[in-house]
């Protein structure tokens, strides 16, 4: 989602206001949201950190230190740290959900209204040994429908010259490649 | 000039200029872009731009490829205003490379934000024929490359905004009438607690947008595809229904008012030599639902949503290979407008 006010950049704050008595969500990216008068909260530059230890500004020293600490927590694979994060809202890698998963999952339900993903799932979610050698056949088809292509065009190329026996040897080629593709594809 | 998507019609398109729905997909087992190598980055744009053209085995069309970064930003701005590529991608292209099929229908960005964004459009109110067919592509990308996926939060993307579905859907509303009524904003407002959104189509501001509008869902975790689909329609079709109540009334109980107010947009769109931007977008819309709704004819159909994005300044750039501004860009796009804009039928 974009942040309701510059419509820019990606929202990642959500503020909760009481006007009249309303209860009224506001989704702001960081900058809009330390520029639009709740600046006296979030100056600490770290908006998202506060609004998910709830204190917005009414830590105790104790909490703050804690917070210190969580800023540094780094994602292992991609060195990513919770600063980073909270800083540009975005995600290095997969892992990062993992590392930064506690400090992060209320705030997703908020942003979200939820936390629970539905719908499609994709075939595909490892190199698992499956993908791997789906991999390996589509390459190996690939090649030979190459090798086929080339001895082709290299078969009429050797009909427009008139040179037949060239022409008939390479229809053998062709008739025995044909052969191993259509095998080959009976064993997938 | 091959066909594009949007010079087909669809359903309920007197008011629904075109449907997209966008998906973002990451590769499992490699950082997110901007976490990767200047090297492991190119290899992979590379490598994506090669295979992903593989698709055109399920849908047929041909695919070209290019490297965003090496584009002139007046050419990224101008994809951007024909809404193939987004802004994070006109602004920091580095690395990012770009597929579009030649009807312009299916676009996919490559290591932008995330490592695929897959993106088809079509003309009317088509949601459900467009995720029937991007539904096919994702999995056929996915045989190709295993996904980042999660089986808790979903896809994994790079902003917490797309987790889940990874899943946005739109409709291009022209809310030519609904738009100056006062409870718009009544509407605008009511319409977020279905969890989407209505935003002008065209720039950030509502009076170059030529009420155009883009309804979209604001949420991608705990909701499926369909149900995204589901509620962009229900929210949709009110404001069809809406908007074509006032258009009935308009056309039934005011029809001289109408006529007037269309053959001057005319007029003025014919015959100006100075065309602002907004000045054009809302005579364009007044030539739109005039058309829509046989309060004026045209010698042949004009097809005004693609002429609204053809006045727009990086489209106009493009178009004239001049880096216009100020004046001369008012000139140059009441020039467009006289080109392309078709007679009035006698
Ligand atoms: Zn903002
Ligand atoms: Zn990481």
């Amino acid at each position: 989602m974009l942040c309701e006010q510059c419509n820019e950049r990606e929202a990642t704050v959500v503020i909760r206001e009481v006007a009249g008595g309303v209860a009224k969500e506001r989704h702001l990216c960081s900058q809009c949201a330390s520029q639009s008068g709740l600046g006296a909260f979030l100056d600490t530059g770290s908006p998202f950190a506060r609004l998910l230890s709830g204190i917005l500004g009414f830590g105790t020293p104790e909490e703050e230190q804690e917070e210190d600490a969580a800023m540094k927590l780094t994602c292992p694979s991609c060195s990513t740290t919770y600063g980073d994060f909270v800083k540009n809202s975005r995600f290095g890698c997969s892992e990062c959900y993992e590392t930064f998963g506690l400090l992060i999952h209320d705030n997703i339900k908020k942003l979200q209204g939820s936390d629970k993903h539905v719908g499609k799932r994709p075939r595909y979610t490892g190199c698992t040994a499956e993908h791997e050698k789906l991999v390996t056949q589509e390459k190996e088809k690939e090649s030979l429908r190459d090798q086929l292509e080339i001895l082709q065009a290299k078969q009429q190329e050797a009909v427009r010259e008139e040179d037949f026996e060239a022409a008939a040897r390479y229809r053998d080629e062709i008739r025995s490649l044909k052969e191993r593709m259509k095998n080959e594809h009976e064993m997938v | 000039m091959s066909m594009k998507w949007y010079d087909e019609a669809g359903t309920e398109s007197s008011v629904v200029a075109a449907s997209r729905i966008r998906l973002s997909r990451n590769l499992n087992a490699c950082c997110f872009p901007g976490k990767m190598s200047e090297q492991q980055t190119k290899e992979m744009t590379d490598d994506l731009c090669r295979k992903l053209k593989r698709i055109s085995r399920i849908d047929g069309r041909s695919y070209e490829d290019c490297r965003l970064d090496q584009m002139d930003s007046m050419k990224r701005e101008a994809l951007e205003e024909k809404q193939i590529i987004n802004g994070a991608s006109v602004k920091d292209p580095k690395g990012a490379g770009l597929l579009v099929s030649g009807d312009e229908a299916v676009s996919i960005t490559v290591n932008s934000v995330d490592h695929i964004r897959l993106q088809l459009s079509q003309s009317g109110m088509e949601l459900q024929q467009i995720w029937a067919q991007i539904d096919k592509l994702d999995d056929c990308i996915n045989e190709m490359y295993p996904y980042a996926y999660d089986e808790t939060l979903g896809y994994m993307t790079t902003y917490p905004t797309n987790l889940g579905t990874g899943m946005k859907a739109y409709l291009v509303l022209h809310l030519a009438l609904l738009d100056s009524v006062d409870k718009f904003s009544d509407i605008v407002e009511e319409i977020s607690r279905y969890g989407v959104k209505l935003r002008p189509a065209f720039g950030k501001d509502k009076e170059i947008s030529g009420s155009m509008y883009v309804l979209s869902n604001q949420k991608t975790l705990g909701i499926s595809e369909q149900e995204i689909i589901q509620v962009i329609e229900k929210v949709g079709s009110q404001l069809i229904s809406q908007e074509k109540s006032l258009r009935r009334h308009s056309v039934e109980r005011h029809r001289i008012h109408a006529e007037d107010i269309c053959l001057k947009a005319y007029g003025n769109l014919r015959y100006s030599r100075l065309m602002s931007l907004s000045s054009g977008m809302r005579l364009l819309s007044s030539l739109r639902w005039g058309q829509e709704e046989q309060v004026i004819t045209f010698e042949k159909y004009c097809n005004i949503y693609e002429l609204m994005i053809g006045i727009q300044p990086a489209s106009l750039r493009v178009f004239y290979e001049k880096n216009l501004e100020g004046e001369a860009m008012d000139q140059a796009r009441a020039d467009y407008l006289q080109r392309f804009l078709p007679l009035l039928k006698q």
